[in-house]
């Protein structure tokens, strides 16, 4: 018998500009503030990763952070790595992220600390994906 | 379902005409462009003869009397106005075309309702309510077979109160358009109140209306759903603030789509396509249907939407169009 699998949320993929992605809205929350962005889901992203610009907006003092270098197609960037708190669709997950020191052009939601609370599902044909926080 | 069509087309003003004209001409229909250019003067007759007087009524009438007794008189001019525009554009999809063109211009317009104080989060609300039930009550219209419907005296007076409200709500709406391009004054704060008011309550009674000559689960959903019944307004300062809006909540254990808060945003995200021509390099901030800064600094961005009140501001950046394919980090 096949596996089957249930998702709470069903959600189209998010333009962003030239072209759509696997991507949700997640709602940045920092120590004194909070800050809405679209995020790529990145199943190969060991972290989540966010523009370190962001950092002083939700409270946070960027490189008070665990320092960690991570690897890229383009080379390596030095991040800082934080915990904060997401809202994805509605349910919030306390994640350790990172936050990049330097210009990038996406932000991503990696594995550490996030894919273990959520189920993630895509259809890429239908540009459609699932989510399910589990709880 | 004949009269569905009469019920499209909200807001002619002189420019949204315009708009829609150039819509036509891009795509290849200078004969239909010039022929929607050529109501022009009727259009600019219109704003004379049944707006102007709404900003500046006579001494000893109230601003909802003038609303009821102007918005009455343009009954017959939107049903002829709606007419030129059905015989135009032929078979081409109105609602489409229409709705990118109301769309296109409301995104415009909300960056001036906020600086006059005119309940920008009402507007957009209220504009996209109204097309969410045109919609759903066009899907049903197009699912039925097109012979004549025999209708009994109740169900035709029902129709006529469909329109009543339909016109209301148009008239409404055209006012606020109109006083957004600066076409006629701007109207007391009072006033301001007093009109968006009507608008919220001749919306809702469009969409209560349209529930009961359509009888249909599409429509009764969207009905039930009016994101601008949850939306309160004051009159403050120089005119009027949004107060109060329901959150999005999702409903444990149903699925489906969203639930998003910044669906608003996501769509108009995937109505603005080439965000990359026109703010690649950029940081932009999003505010339900308004681009509300754009700047290479995010600093900047970030500055410019606390200093506009917003909490939480939903801030990405556009990448330039020769990035070429998004491979990872």
């Amino acid at each position: 018998m096949s596996p089957r699998v249930d998702f709470q949320h069903e959600f189209q993929y998010r333009d962003l500009g030239l072209d759509s992605f696997p991507a949700l809205d997640v709602t940045l929350i920092g120590p004194q503030g909070e800050e809405d962005l679209i995020a790529i889901i990145d199943t190969g992203a060991r972290y989540c990763l966010f523009s370190g610009l962001r950092a002083v907006g939700v409270g946070l003092d960027l490189e008070a952070g665990r320092r960690e270098l991570l690897g890229g197609l383009a080379g390596t960037l030095t991040a800082w790595i934080h915990q904060v708190e997401l809202e994805i669709l509605g349910a919030r997950f306390q994640c350790e992220v990172a936050f990049s020191d330097q210009h990038i052009p996406r932000e991503l939601l990696g594995r550490h600390t996030l894919f273990d609370q959520i189920r993630i599902g895509f259809r890429e044909g239908i540009s459609t994906g699932y989510f399910h926080p589990l709880r | 379902m004949a009269t569905a069509a009469v019920t499209l087309a909200p807001v002619l003003t002189p420019r949204t005409l315009g708009v829609l004209a150039d819509s036509l001409e891009r795509d290849q229909f200078s004969d239909k462009a010039q022929a929607l250019r050529q109501l022009l003067p009727f259009v600019e007759g219109v704003v004379e003869r049944c707006f102007l007087p709404l900003i500046a009524p006579p001494r000893r009438s109230t601003f909802s009397g003038s609303f009821n007794r102007l918005s009455r008189d343009f009954e017959p001019i939107r049903l002829y106005l709606n007419l030129q525009i059905l015989t135009t554009l032929d078979n081409r999809n109105l609602l489409g075309v229409y709705e990118q063109v109301l769309l296109h211009a409301l995104d415009a317009m909300l960056s001036t309702a906020r600086e006059m104080d005119m309940g920008p989060d009402l507007i957009s609300a209220a504009v996209r309510d109204y097309l969410k039930i045109l919609r759903a009550a066009l899907q049903v219209a197009n699912n039925v077979n097109a012979q004549p419907a025999t209708l009994n005296v109740e169900q035709l007076m029902n129709v006529a109160d469909w329109f009543r409200a339909a016109t209301r709500f148009d008239y409404g709406l055209t006012a606020v358009f109109l006083i957004l391009e600066l076409a006629i004054p701007t109207p007391t704060p009072a006033d301001k109140g007093a009109l968006l008011s009507a608008c919220k309550k001749s919306l809702i009674e469009f969409a209560q209306s349209t529930s009961r000559v359509v009888i249909n689960e599409y429509v009764h959903h969207a009905v039930r759903n009016l994101e601008t019944a949850h939306i309160q307004i004051r009159v403050a300062g120089r005119g009027v603030r949004d107060t109060t809006r329901r959150p999005i909540v999702p409903r444990p254990g149903q699925p489906g789509f969203g639930p998003s808060r910044r669906q608003t945003e996501i769509e108009w995200l995937k109505r603005n396509k080439d965000l990359a021509d026109r703010y690649g390099g950029q940081w932009i901030a999003l505010e339900k249907d308004e681009l509300v800064a754009n700047d290479q600094d995010y600093r900047k961005v970030r500055e410019a939407v606390i200093e506009k009140g917003i909490k939480r501001p939903l801030i990405i950046f556009v990448p330039l169009k020769d990035n070429g394919g998004f491979m990872g980090i």
